[in-house]
């Protein structure tokens, strides 16, 4: 049994690790440490991604890049996260508390919510709504961490990613992306006047060049 | 179900106590106006909505999520966690606009557990079959919502500000997004800050039921290997021997389990048949009788472990 960090990136401009996950890869490590558990940190994303997630400072690092990948919806990034876990058994952390409890309910673990410290004997204290809890991490277990907390910051290291594909994990694009999504994103069509009046302009413009 | 003795009319009636007449005048039992567009059980998929009651802490807006989907077409299912004393509140809930509610009542639900509590509702979606479920979006409620979405292998939405019925389908506004679903059940976080405040209405009428839920927790004897990682805090204890069972806690860097204060997964042992009962998350449980001031201390810990190891 190891640690994996489920990892997202923030994409305005280079990649780099978003900071939910920041979090929960210094929550992780610090467990990890203490548990002498091995780290594996894994994400999502382009190969553009590539050089984000190797300075996540796990051991080893996975990046999940395919084509087929994009505009996955919850259920299908578990589905890809849970690919790229096999069969064997992990304690996983992860920063989107949505994330971990869908992979949670889906893989039948135990969902541990909003670990806000952790003690001596790898006890996480965790914070949810107003209720407290002590637990002892010591099985396979989906683990989300709070977001507001502070962690010392975990020590750098770089590691190469290495990349799998969709071929890699076995997963068809039936189950994964845009059309193995359960749900349908659209954007909204901003119709305030202001808008209208903007792409009126725009359009007057675009005319105006041609 | 009765249908029209002349056959010619394809009414029915379910106990044949109805006793309308057939256009071509024979005799026939049929449904009252109305009723077969109301209920259309002929469907995998109800028409009706879900929704999820967090008492869990500070009760959050029921009312609000209640009025926030009313356009929707079918019946509002509520279903909430709770002991016997949450009978009095039955009225409080309907009025919100409840059709429905659903008590689910097991001893071991009556403090807040993840897993237990998804498992629950999964299983009455599975047995009621609304075409969506909703959930506030309290720390709770969002838990919740991503663990079912997992079990029953849905789609979610987090964070909806507006709904948009199309019959039994919702699409909803999530930031700068409409989100619509593919498939059964459409889970949908709401955000708690764009909740409309509707006043209760003292008129609506419901009806309640009581769903025993059986949690297929594994209760698994305790070894004596496991006598430094458990607490045993119960009704009988006093004051000193729970501050002695914190102190312990503490140092063993183990769960706590008191009376009313239990929440999550722990190692624990149970001093009543009474307290065993109220909890379902510990992964090893082992009851025993304790006795009014019984005192707890590491030597009796570990000599009753040892004890009933064996």
């Amino acid at each position: 049994m190891d640690v994996i960090v489920l990892v997202s990136f923030e994409r305005d401009g280079v990649p780099r690790i978003d900071a939910a996950s920041s979090r929960a890869l210094d929550a992780a490590f610090r467990f990890a440490e203490d548990a002498g558990l091995g780290t594996v940190a894994a994400g999502i994303g382009g190969m553009d991604c590539s050089e984000a997630l190797s300075m996540s400072g796990a051991e080893r690092n996975v990046l999940l890049s395919d084509p087929v990948f994009e505009k996955s919806d919850i259920g299908a990034l578990a589905r890809i996260f849970a690919a790229s876990m096999g069969g064997r058994e992990w304690i996983v952390f992860c920063g989107n508390k949505i994330l971990t409890g869908y992979l949670s309910g889906m893989l039948g673990m135990p969902h541990l919510c909003s670990l806000a410290a952790i003690g001596n004997g790898s006890v996480g204290v965790f914070l949810n709504d107003g209720f407290s809890y002590r637990r002892r991490i010591d099985g396979p277990c989906c683990v989300h961490v709070l977001d507001s907390v502070g962690w010392p910051p975990r020590t750098s290291r770089r590691k190469a990613a290495e990349a799998f594909g969709s071929d890699d994990l076995g997963l068809g694009r039936l189950s994964v992306g845009a059309e193995g999504s359960l749900t349908v994103s659209d954007p909204v069509a901003d119709d305030s006047p202001a808008k209208r009046g903007g792409r009126a302009a725009l359009l007057g413009f675009m005319g105006a060049c041609r | 179900m009765k249908t029209c003795p002349g056959g010619s009319c394809g009414l029915s009636c379910s106990d044949g106590t109805c006793g309308g007449t057939c256009p071509d005048g024979t005799d026939e039992v049929r449904l009252p106006p109305g009723m077969l567009s109301v209920y259309d059980i002929d469907q995998e998929i109800a028409d009706g909505a879900m929704v999820f009651i967090d008492n869990f802490g500070d009760e959050r807006d029921v009312a609000g999520l209640v009025e926030a989907i009313s356009d929707h077409p079918g019946q509002v299912f509520g279903v909430v966690f709770g002991g016997l004393d949450l009978k009095s509140e039955y009225p409080r809930y309907i009025s919100m606009g409840l059709d429905t509610l659903y008590h689910v009542r097991n001893p071991r639900l009556t403090e807040y557990n993840p897993e237990g509590c998804a498992g629950a509702i999964a299983e009455l979606w599975e047995r009621v079959r609304p075409a969506s479920i909703f959930f506030n979006s309290s720390g709770v409620g969002r838990e919740l919502a991503a663990m079912v979405a997992g079990k029953l292998a849905s789609g979610i939405a987090d964070g909806a500000s507006s709904a948009r019925f199309r019959g039994r389908d919702v699409s909803v506004r999530v930031g700068t997004d409409e989100i619509s679903f593919r498939g059964y059940p459409q889970i949908v976080v709401w955000d708690d800050s764009t909740l409309p405040n509707p006043a209760p209405s003292g008129s609506k009428k419901g009806t309640t039921v009581n769903r025993p839920y059986s949690h297929p927790s594994e209760i698994v004897p305790l070894e004596a290997s496991d006598a430094g990682g458990c607490v045993f805090v119960g009704e009988g204890c006093d004051g000193r021997a729970v501050l002695l069972a914190r102190d312990f806690a503490e140092e063993a860097g183990v769960g706590l389990h008191e009376p009313g204060k239990l929440y999550g997964r722990c190692v624990l042992v149970c001093p009543s048949e009474a307290e065993y009962l109220s909890v379902m998350a510990a992964r090893k449980i082992c009851l025993f009788d304790g006795e009014p001031g019984f005192r707890v201390g590491r030597s009796d810990s570990a000599g009753r472990l040892s004890d009933l190891s064996g």
